[in-house]
């Protein structure tokens, strides 16, 4: 008897020391990423950070970008590969130095697995420099400044591996306003003006290079600064350089204070306003009304497709109103194309749990061709480019009909050469 | 609660390890809630200290952080009141030393939070921690960027604002002399100065405005000369750039600024948060340290006073059960021990002492159970021990054959049993105390035997077990087998035993035994038929030859003593190819008898035919008895052949039959064909046409005649004339013939030679049939080679042995042999047998042979008694022919080779045949050889002629018509004309009524078809016998 009680003894500690062994986390597989792992826990969600401009006159962009995210991520019921999604979104204040601070907020957390943004390129610019480091991957449904990915076909200073968006190269947005605005126009003066930012900086310099080559005259390119209300000073001198259309990409609210004071000023009478897609939004045809009557816009071609029509219906059930802008629809891309890009790379551990590798997650996404989304097939380039340019410039005639009226109202459009076909793998 | 009662109920064991297990368990509780409560509250402390280690670090670090801030801030606000040097100094250096002792605390409190024992609330602050270290890396790089900026704006005379006050200071200069251009200089100064103030592009732009009114004015200017123009446009373009950096570092600086506002934003709440989490753990720690106190000394109290009960109880329990119940037992021993055994111990509870107790009363009564029961046992015993001596004495005494006999040290006999009686005579009585020796020894043995059991008896010297002669009481001998032994009594007294077995009855069995075996052994030797006695060696595969009889000393050749003890494989090589070791393997592995069918057994030089059976004997080994057959078998083959000759003898007869009807008329139609050529070509001119058709005819019935021959050969056989003639002459005229000539140049790849032997016997035979057979000889052998090759014609002497002879087919003796070889291509084994058949062939019938040519060799060896044997592989065939050798030597024969026709000299010639064509055949060949010529259609009709007539010889057809024959009138006509000349003809053989004419006095005898040559010959041989016939 003495025997079989020190069995059950002994019995009794090996099942303890078992449960003590089982309760410890199962050890996750070797990583053989280049750059590193995500191991998620059996029960553990997966991070996306989210870095939009909530926050100031550019909020109605960020607030279409984070509208597009839950309208994509309703279509996966809130889940990658069996685990929840949790999000920590950041404001990025539409600015360089909200941009890294807020990618610094996303990247300290070593279980984050992606970032879905920015909403400004000027953001961007900085967010994908802090993402890159950290060997994130990154997507953005609004950025479409050149100097993020490629210029000309070439590697823009700005682009950082691992950098993707669906929205469209707008270094074509410049040549298409520019070649409106000398063939069709007949314009052969104009200004531009820029706010410094990369993003318009960038579609002021499209729009010189490609005004210049076809043997119009730049007659002042200038910049604003963020914040500035006086605008006078510079549209005197748009008046005195004797500018026939004054090119001036924007976001709100410098933008709507360029439209009202030109309209205040007797000189700029004849000249004819153009401005971009960052201006194509409810909000400013609302707040400038009759003052933007006959401006310009150019900006993305929006997609027209079934799919298109059926976000756009889910988005007004789920939101109960119509978007202010179309760029919902790129959003909805990048988040769709990250979510299959995180499942084809998860790898399923035998406890439940997941491992992500980053690079793998990147060269996933990189090697995205011809996904359905909304806006069209997108296939991504070297460069992080995975949209199909094609620009539309609108006119506004009534300012009533908000940004649906003015997107029909296409007076030019302009599809690119393929220049991505020549696209070589430099910034690999 | 049950488990614990039945542990409480199963004994003192059970309750002393319940006792103290519990005991000792509560001691090990109070242990191990010390030991619990003291780790815990050292971990608890240890969360403290590292709580307090972690916020003092928080802050300490903050407080850089928020120095470094402010410092830098006062960097901005001084550098343009103390200058820039100076704000470096005071300012910018700590801010950055500030800032970078922050980044170095704030990653060793990373480390601090994940290596010490903080809690997890604590621990998931780490992302926060690596947003704060982040960000104050980030500080950092602002930080010295934006000095970098304040020192390329400000910076003295490199700076920028230096730059644009240089420039604009010239270009006031340059415009000095003009009012409009000063004022506009002035005007430019003005908003420089306002932007200086308020930084805002719109008035730098507004500057900007100022100076394209400026370039305007200048450009419109005609007081300026060009390069004054010059001048102030450059420097207008260099306030214009410099402005623009001014405006963009302006830009980068307050970009920076808001860096700083957001920095700060982001990590004061990090450090506000740990600051607080940190508080929050030492309080919780704090908490613990006192719960883990109050509730380890409630757990010690509690276990304490549980521990004092146990004892108390557990003492309790050990007086009560053990200590009073031992001693009642110990009472109750010495009881036992007095002899007491019907008191009683107590035997409840049932428990390990209870168990004792009810021990002690079992064994107190066993014993006394047992010494009341010992003496009945023990007088019971004696008398069973009496009945089992009484038992065994009765066995000793009614052992039937074998005698005991007892005596002690004096041989004084004690006991004798009744075997004893029946060997020796005595009785029990008379025995009794008699000397051993007295009763049993012989008259010369007693002292011996004394002598023997003295020295056993005194000495220990042993007697051996052994067979004896004792002494009956009536004096005969009794043979016994005596052995001796010893036995000590109980009162270790010795006696002394022997054992006698009487032998009488085993050696009569014994003698009866030998006899019989001598009998079967008698059997065995004497048996006509060969015994063999082998045993299995080698699991079978071999036997040892055990024994054999004189039988099988005669058949093999062997004598016994020989033969046996070797393996029959070596002995008798034969039996494993003729399957008698397998035979016997199978009856030894069987155990059945086997019948053996007659098998041929050679072994080197002997070859007989045996035939017997295998049997298995009792003792394992296994017996061939067999019987050597081959005489029987022998005739019994020679039967055989016997009987297939006959079988072809009448076969042969048949065929005979069949072509001697046939051959006469044939050689009368054919004499037609011979005959009329020959008469049509001695009339036709040399050169007529007619003479090749001719000729064609004539050949044609030759070679028809030859083939009736040949049938005639084959069917009545050769002539039973014979000559004694040289065989080499023979082959020498073969080999010179045309006929040969003829046949070689058919084969013109064929060398056909001759190997003869000198001093060959002389030979009895028919010279034609001889060369004919060689003939039909080579040209079979020449047809049987392909284009080229060898024949050879060899003859010898030969002496035939009667083993020899029978493989012939002939008698023993002496022979000439005549052997064709050819280098053919063989005869296949089945054919042989078939060759001599008649028209059996393989050749093209009517082409080169009659398929009667082996068939004639055949006919003409066996009507010579020869033999004839064919060998044949694929390098050729060989056709050896044996004749019986002449005693004597005969006149050399010699050959007919005149070619000259045989003329008469008018003599008269009647000719009898009853076929008109042969009588004008034979008359007009006649009459061409110079006779004259009678012819009459009947023997009747020449008697009647030979009535009133005579002839010098008459010619008679042997078979005509139904009147006489051939002989017949030859009878009637001696009769008128004695001594009369005749010749048969006859297309038949020379069968036995031409023989039987020759007998009566016919001169000779010609075969139809004749030529005019052979007919020539034959009536001129009559006219003039001289020559030799052939």
């Amino acid at each position: 008897m003495p025997k079989v009680r020190y069995g059950y003894m002994l019995l009794s500690l090996f099942f303890f020391s078992l449960l003590v062994s089982c309760d410890k986390k199962h050890p996750a597989p070797r990583c053989t990423d280049p750059i590193d792992c995500v191991d998620i826990g059996p029960e553990e969600p997966i991070k996306i950070g989210i870095l939009q401009a909530l926050s100031g006159k550019v909020a109605p962009l960020g607030v279409e970008q984070i509208r597009g995210l839950e309208l994509a991520l309703n279509k996966h019921q809130g889940q990658v590969s069996g685990h929840p999604i949790a999000l920590q979104t950041e404001d990025t204040g539409c600015t360089s130095e909200g941009g890294a601070n807020a990618a610094l907020k996303i990247v300290a957390d070593p279980q984050m697995v992606a970032i879905f943004g920015t909403t400004c390129s000027g953001a961007a610019a900085t967010a994908s420099k802090v993402m890159s480091d950290a060997g994130l991957t990154m997507i953005s449904g609004n950025n479409s400044a050149p100097f993020l990915t490629a210029i000309g076909g070439k590697r823009a200073p700005n682009w950082q591996p691992g950098y993707f968006r669906t929205a469209a190269n707008e270094e074509n947005a410049g040549r298409a306003a520019a070649t409106y605005a000398y063939t069709k126009l007949g314009i052969h003066r104009a200004a531009t003006i820029n706010d410094g930012d990369i993003y318009t900086r960038g579609l002021t310099d499209g729009f010189a290079k490609t005004f210049t080559q076809l043997g119009g005259t730049i007659v002042i390119d200038t910049s604003i600064d963020k914040g500035d209300t006086e605008m006078r000073p510079v549209l005197t001198a748009v008046a005195k350089a004797q500018a026939e259309l004054l090119f001036f990409p924007l976001f709100q609210p410098e933008g709507n204070r360029i439209l009202s004071q030109a309209r205040q000023t007797e000189q700029l009478a004849g000249v004819t306003l153009m401005s971009d897609g960052a201006l194509i939004e409810n909000s400013f045809i609302a707040a400038m009304g009759d003052l933007a009557r006959g401006m310009y816009f150019v900006g993305p071609s929006p997609a027209v497709t079934d799919q298109s029509k059926e976000l756009a219906k889910a988005y007004l059930q789920k939101f109960k109103t119509t978007p202010s802008t179309s760029y919902y629809q790129t959003a909805y891309d990048a988040v769709d194309l990250l979510v299959q890009a995180i499942e084809r790379t998860a790898i399923h551990r035998a406890d439940g749990g997941l491992s992500i590798g980053r690079e793998a997650l990147r060269q996933q996404v990189y090697n995205t061709k011809a996904f359905a989304g909304v806006t069209g097939n997108l296939t991504c380039d070297p460069f992080g480019d995975c949209a199909s340019p094609r620009f539309n410039v609108l006119r506004l005639d009534n300012p009533q009909e908000g940004v649906e009226g003015l997107q029909k109202n296409i007076q030019f459009t302009f599809t690119p050469p393929a220049e991505r076909s020549t696209a070589g793998n430099e910034a690999q | 609660m049950i488990r614990f009662w039945a542990h409480w109920n199963s004994g003192i064991a059970g309750k002393l390890r319940l006792s103290f297990g519990s005991l000792f368990g509560l001691i090990a509780l109070i242990i191990a809630a010390w030991l619990i409560s003291l780790h815990l509250a050292d971990q608890a402390r240890n969360t403290i200290s590292s709580s307090a280690t972690i916020e003092r670090t928080v802050l300490n670090m903050d407080r850089s952080l928020e120095k470094a801030r402010r410092l830098h801030g006062d960097f901005f606000l001084q550098y343009g009141r103390i200058g820039l040097a100076e704000a470096h100094v005071q300012f910018a250096q700590p801010s950055v030393r500030l800032i970078a002792e922050a980044i170095a605390t704030s990653s060793e409190l990373k480390k601090m939070i994940q290596q010490s024992a903080v809690g997890e609330n604590l621990r998931r602050h780490h992302v926060d921690l690596n947003l704060y270290l982040a960000s104050a890396k980030r500080f950092a790089d602002t930080s010295l960027e934006s000095i970098e900026l304040i020192t390329r704006l400000a910076a003295p005379e490199r700076g920028l604002e230096a730059q644009f006050a240089r420039l604009s200071a010239a270009l006031q200069a340059e415009t000095a002399e003009n009012d409009e251009l000063r004022d506009l200089c002035r005007e430019l100064q003005v908003f420089y100065q306002e932007y200086k103030i308020s930084r805002q592009r719109p008035v730098m732009q507004s500057a900007f405005n100022v100076l394209f009114n400026l370039q305007q004015q200048v450009d419109a200017s005609t007081a300026l000369t060009v390069g004054a123009k010059e001048t102030i446009q450059g420097l207008m373009g260099q306030l214009r750039s410099t402005g623009e950096s001014i405006l963009a570092t302006d830009l980068a600086i307050k970009n920076k600024f808001n860096d700083f506002t957001i920095q700060t934003d982001t990590v004061q709440p990090i450090a506000q948060t740990l600051v607080q989490q940190a508080a929050a753990e030492m309080e919780l720690a704090q908490a613990r340290v006192a719960w883990t106190l109050h509730i380890s000394a409630i757990l010690l109290a509690v276990f304490t006073i549980l521990a004092l009960c146990n004892c108390l109880l557990v003492t309790r329990f050990i007086a009560r059960s053990i200590t009073q119940r031992i001693a009642a037992l110990s009472d109750y021993a010495v009881r036992l021990q007095k002899g007491q055994f019907h008191s009683t111990a107590a035997e409840q509870p049932d428990d390990e002492l209870g168990q004792l107790g009810q021990t002690f009363n079992v064994m107190s009564s066993r014993i006394r159970d047992l010494v009341d029961d010992l003496e009945s046992k023990v007088e019971q015993r004696t008398l069973q021990l009496a009945e089992s001596e009484q038992r065994f004495r009765y066995i000793a005494n009614e052992l039937p054959n074998v005698a005991i006999i007892g005596f002690d040290n004096d041989r004084r006999v004690f006991f004798w049993n009744h075997a004893c009686e029946r060997l020796y005579g005595h009785n029990d009585q008379e025995a009794t105390g008699q000397n051993l020796e007295a009763l049993i020894a012989g008259e010369n043995q007693g002292h011996v035997l004394q002598e023997s059991l003295r020295q056993w008896i005194d000495e220990g010297t042993a007697i051996p077990a052994g067979e004896t002669f004792f002494r009956h009481r009536d004096g005969a001998p009794v043979q016994v087998f005596v052995s001796y032994f010893r036995a000590s009594t109980p009162q270790s007294q010795k006696e002394m035993y022997s054992i006698h077995i009487d032998l009488t009855d085993l050696k009569k069995a014994e003698e009866e035994c030998a006899l019989r075996e001598s009998v079967y052994r008698y059997l065995f030797d004497y048996t006509s038929s060969g015994v063999g006695v082998g045993e299995a060696v080698d699991d079978g595969r071999d036997f040892i030859i055990k024994d054999l009889n004189r039988a099988a000393e005669q058949i093999e050749g062997f004598r016994r003593q020989d033969i046996v003890g070797r393996r029959l494989s070596e002995s008798f090589p034969g039996a494993v190819s003729t399957g008698l070791l397998a035979a016997l393997r199978t009856v030894w592995q069987t155990g059945e008898p086997l019948s053996l069918p007659p098998m041929l057994y050679q072994d080197g030089d002997k070859r007989r035919w045996l035939q017997g059976q295998v049997y298995p004997i009792p003792n394992g080994e296994t017996v061939f008895v067999y019987d050597d057959i081959t005489p029987l078998r022998e005739a019994e083959l020679e039967r055989t052949a016997m009987e297939a000759k006959l079988q072809r003898a009448q076969k042969m007869e048949a065929i005979g039959l069949l072509a001697g009807g046939v051959a006469h008329d044939l050689n009368n139609i054919l004499s037609g064909i011979i005959s009329y050529p020959e008469l049509i070509l001695m009339q036709l001119d040399e050169n007529s046409k007619l003479r090749k058709s001719v000729l064609a005819i004539q050949s044609s019935g030759q070679r028809a005649a030859a083939v009736v021959a040949d049938l005639l050969t084959v069917a009545r056989g050769v002539s039973s004339e014979r000559q004694a003639c040289d065989l080499n002459t023979l082959v020498h005229e073969y080999l010179s013939s045309p006929e040969h000539q003829m046949r070689l140049s058919l084969h013109p790849g064929v060398e056909c030679s001759a190997q003869l032997a000198d001093g060959l016997r002389p030979l009895a035979c028919s010279p034609v049939h001889i060369k004919k057979s060689l003939m039909n000889l080579v040209t079979n052998a020449a047809e049987a080679i392909d284009r080229t090759g060898r024949i050879v014609i060899g003859t010898r002497n030969e002496d035939l042995t009667p083993a020899a002879a029978l493989n012939i087919g002939v008698k023993p003796g002496r022979y000439v042999v005549l052997e064709v070889m050819d280098s053919g291509a063989g005869i296949a084994e089945a054919d042989i047998e078939h060759i001599f058949e008649p028209f059996y062939t393989k050749k093209v019938m009517g082409r080169s042979g009659t398929g009667l040519g082996l068939a004639v060799v055949w006919n003409t060896i066996q009507d010579h008694k020869g033999g004839i044997r064919v060998t044949s592989s694929t390098r050729g065939t060989t056709f050896t022919l044996f004749f019986t050798a002449a005693a004597g030597l005969s006149k050399p024969r010699q050959d007919e080779t005149a070619s000259t026709l045989d003329h008469g000299d008018g003599e008269t010639l009647l000719v009898v045949d009853d076929e008109p064509h042969q009588r004008d055949i034979a008359t007009q060949m006649l009459q061409l050889l110079g006779y004259k010529v009678v012819t009459a259609a009947s023997g009747e009709e020449a008697i009647s002629f030979m009535q009133g007539h005579d002839a010098d010889l008459v010619l008679l057809d042997m078979l005509m018509g139904t009147g006489f024959n051939g002989r017949q009138t030859f009878e009637q006509i001696i009769t008128l004309h004695p001594g009369q000349k005749a010749l048969i003809v006859s297309g038949f053989s020379k069968d036995e009524e031409v023989q039987r004419a020759l007998r009566r006095g016919v001169s000779g005898y010609l075969q139809k078809p004749y030529t005019l040559k052979t007919l020539g010959k034959a009536v001129r041989e009559i006219f003039h016998p001289e020559r030799c016939p052939e």
